[in-house]
């Protein structure tokens, strides 16, 4: 079953005719005594629900919530508990239900707004506009994506449903605000201080030491190459590079690792962990060992006591903890993704930033091919590397584009982001002041989000600069690639047990020191082949 | 002796003044060619380096060249696309372009070059060569569907030009007549 983080029309749409409040006021004044006799008898099975544990599997969390709320930091347990990022204990049903809430309307105002976005240059909608609202269907309320999608609805009654779904998620948002919340979002959040909302990732002392030991051996593994070692000086912490948080949470494989802007940690994978700590034993007992470490504790336990398997984790993964440790700057060097987590900027992460990340870990990738071919592991992040040596542009715009269809409205260039914060700007801006402290949280939202706007723009600035610095490394690193291949090739066919995969990764290191031009490494390869023969 | 003419003026302003705006929104671009129900318009490239035809309702992105993104194909969820990028004489990576047309084993999952094929359009010479490989997603090393990406290298003084056509295996055939219209006319302007 497809999974949907909204898909409850009818809720929605009595929320509309409420929000105004005369029409409440008539309401309450008409159903009293009926309102006072239901309070009566629903009041006690209120209180029970309030009571009831939460049990994810119960409560209908469907694995895109499931994945939401553990990178918000929960912990949904095997049992059905599920255990909040802040108190790391179990939630009541009514709390998790306002987190799952929470959730959807995060999704909505961000489905919405990429829809608004769409709409704002007033021409028809493309077929690539039509296929993200498609994808953005299960956070949209369905009378919007009908509208949408059928053609004889005018542009202007589309535009005028998006703007009252607007108004109303917006509302749910500001409504739950204290005076206090609006204040403490509008004061100025400096580089290289933690920010508001970070909880500790570690659930469990045994969780915090496995953490603590990758993040040990991460460092080490990472700072042996000449490029990593810069990589890793971004975050120096008194001459020391202070790695941010590591934590193992399930991921359920589709992604390898994550940096949680949250709480500002990397999010390993456990199946990717689970699959490296395997391979640290011979095929014949792989199976058991597997079967073994299913339960989150057993592999903690199997960490603990076998440093080689925490090795194993991190040379294996060690490209993708430099992606991720490169968010891990930006966090620190911008303010962006904390403006986000206050709510002072849309919830997405600028393309500009992962083209920066993935762009630094090919780049780390190069040097460990130029400095300790031996370690370089034949994954998807060699192929990765190949297709942006071989054509830095193409492979440029096909990374913006599969990141932008894996989530629409998420994923965002950063022109569009300001685009949005423009449009919350001037909502912002037309928003109704009844009494002083409305006018007052007005002032501060104000404040909040124009400072937002500011560091965007000057993100982008920055961003072209850096950008220009990276393409001149890939340039500089495209020369050499051929032979940073041909010798990684060869040195591979040291490691290989079949004959046929020995031929094979010799053609390999043969094509490639062809095309380097490189003698020395031609002649090698020559060798090498004689040697075979 | 004025007022005819001012008769014809103030008629002319009254004129003007009551035609009605062009809808916002509304295309007036001549449609140039109609491919497999494609309709292709004139497209100019934002540095002026070339132009082409370009499907009117794909959507343009430019920025380093154009990419034209046209439909998702239901199955795989995966778009067809049309990237035209400029490579110059004085391009880091790629300046030949025989060589960059030979370069494509690298990226291929057994690591074969793809045959090459030139064929001559109008007074150009153009390389041409296509290949399957696995799409996968970000970050995952499991493979979500079959690519096929076909190219166009046209050779110019001082460089070339790149044309690819890249969608799911299995909806390739679709957007490939509109590939060959954007090749058909493809007019290097350096």
């Amino acid at each position: 079953m497809k999974s949907r983080l909204i898909d409850e029309p009818q809720s929605w749409g009595s929320l509309g005719p409420l929000t105004n409040r005369a029409a409440l006021f008539t309401l309450c004044r008409t159903m009293k005594p009926l309102i006072l006799l239901v309070g009566v008898f629903t009041l006690p099975c209120a209180a029970r629900a309030q009571s009831i544990q939460a049990d994810w599997r119960r409560d209908g969390v469907d694995e895109r919530v499931k994945a939401a709320l553990t990178s918000q930091g929960w912990r949904l347990e095997d049992d059905g508990r599920a255990l909040e990022a802040k108190t790391k204990a179990p939630v009541t049903k009514d709390v998790l239900d306002k987190a799952v809430l929470d959730l959807r309307q995060g999704a909505r105002r961000a489905a919405l707004e990429t829809v608004n976005l769409m709409l704002a240059s007033g021409k028809p909608l493309s077929p690539e506009d039509q296929q993200k609202i498609e994808t953005l269907s299960a956070d949209l309320p369905p009378v919007l994506v009908a509208a949408i999608l059928d053609p004889r609805s005018g542009m202007n009654q589309v535009k005028a449903l998006v703007d009252a779904d607007l108004s109303r998620v917006v509302s749910y948002f500001d409504g739950g605000r204290t005076m206090a919340a609006h204040a403490a979002a509008a004061r100025p959040v400096s580089a290289e201080t933690p920010g508001p909302r970070v909880y500790l990732p570690y659930y469990t002392p045994l969780e915090k030491s496995i953490g603590e030991k990758i993040r040990a051996f991460a460092a080490v593994e990472i700072g042996r190459d000449p490029f990593g070692k810069t990589v890793l000086s971004h975050l120096n912490t008194n001459g020391k590079p202070d790695l941010p948080p590591i934590v193992i949470e399930d991921q359920n494989g589709a992604v390898v690792a994550q940096y949680d802007i949250r709480r500002r940690a990397i999010v390993l994978d456990r199946e990717s962990v689970l699959a490296s700590v395997v391979g640290t034993v011979p095929p014949s007992r792989a199976f058991a060992l597997r079967t073994a470490l299913t339960t989150r504790t057993a592999l903690m336990e199997y960490l603990s006591a076998h440093p080689e398997a925490v090795s194993a984790v991190v040379k294996d993964n060690d490209v993708v903890i430099v992606h991720e440790l490169t968010h891990a700057w930006q966090d620190r060097r911008d303010t962006i993704f904390r403006e986000i987590t206050r709510g002072n900027l849309p919830d997405a992460t600028p393309l500009e930033y992962e083209e920066e990340a993935y762009k630094t870990k090919n780049l780390y990738l190069h040097s460990k091919l130029q400095n300790d071919p031996a370690s370089v592991k034949m994954d998807r992040e060699l192929e990765d590397y190949t297709d942006m040596m071989q054509n830095p542009e193409l492979w440029e715009k096909d990374l913006m584009k599969t990141l932008n269809d894996s989530s629409p409205s998420r994923a965002l260039p950063l022109r569009s982001i300001q685009d949005i914060q423009a449009a919350r700007l001037a909502r912002t801006r037309g928003r109704a002041v009844l009494t002083n402290d409305d006018q007052r949280a007005r002032t501060l939202d104000l404040s909040a989000m124009g400072r937002g706007q500011k560091e965007l723009t000057a993100l982008k600035a920055a961003h072209d600069c850096r950008s220009a610095l990276l393409n001149g490394k890939i340039d500089e690193a495209g020369l050499g690639s051929y032979q940073a291949l041909g010798g990684y090739y060869l040195v591979q066919t040291q490691f290989a047990t079949r004959s046929t995969d020995r031929i094979a990764l010799l053609d390999l290191a043969e094509r490639n020191a062809k095309a380097s031009g490189n003698a020395v490494l031609i002649e090698e390869v020559r060798k090498a082949k004689e040697r075979k023969k | 002796m004025n007022r005819p003419l001012t008769l014809v003026v103030a008629i002319a302003v009254g004129l003007s003044a009551c035609k009605r705006a062009v809808p916002k929104g509304v295309d007036l671009t001549p449609t140039k060619e109609i491919v497999v129900g494609v309709e292709m318009i004139d497209y100019d490239d934002e540095h002026g380096a070339y132009t082409c035809h370009a499907p009117r309702f794909w959507s343009i992105h430019e920025d380093n060249g154009a990419t034209f993104i046209g439909p998702r194909d239901p199955t795989t969820a995966g778009s067809s696309y049309i990237t035209i990028v400029r490579y110059p004489g004085s391009s880091a990576r790629w300046s030949d372009a025989q060589k960059y047309a030979e370069s494509f084993w690298q990226v291929d999952p057994s690591h074969k070059q793809p045959a090459l094929e030139k064929r001559k359009i109008g007074d150009k010479t153009v390389i041409f060569l296509h290949q399957e490989r696995p799409f996968y997603k970000l970050h995952s090393s499991k493979a979500e569907y079959m690519l096929r990406s076909d190219h166009a290298i046209i050779p110019i003084q001082g460089g070339f030009f790149a044309i690819e056509h890249r969608a799911p295996l299995n909806a390739h055939e679709r957007t490939l007549p509109v590939f060959e219209a954007v090749v058909r006319s493809f007019n290097p302007k350096i």
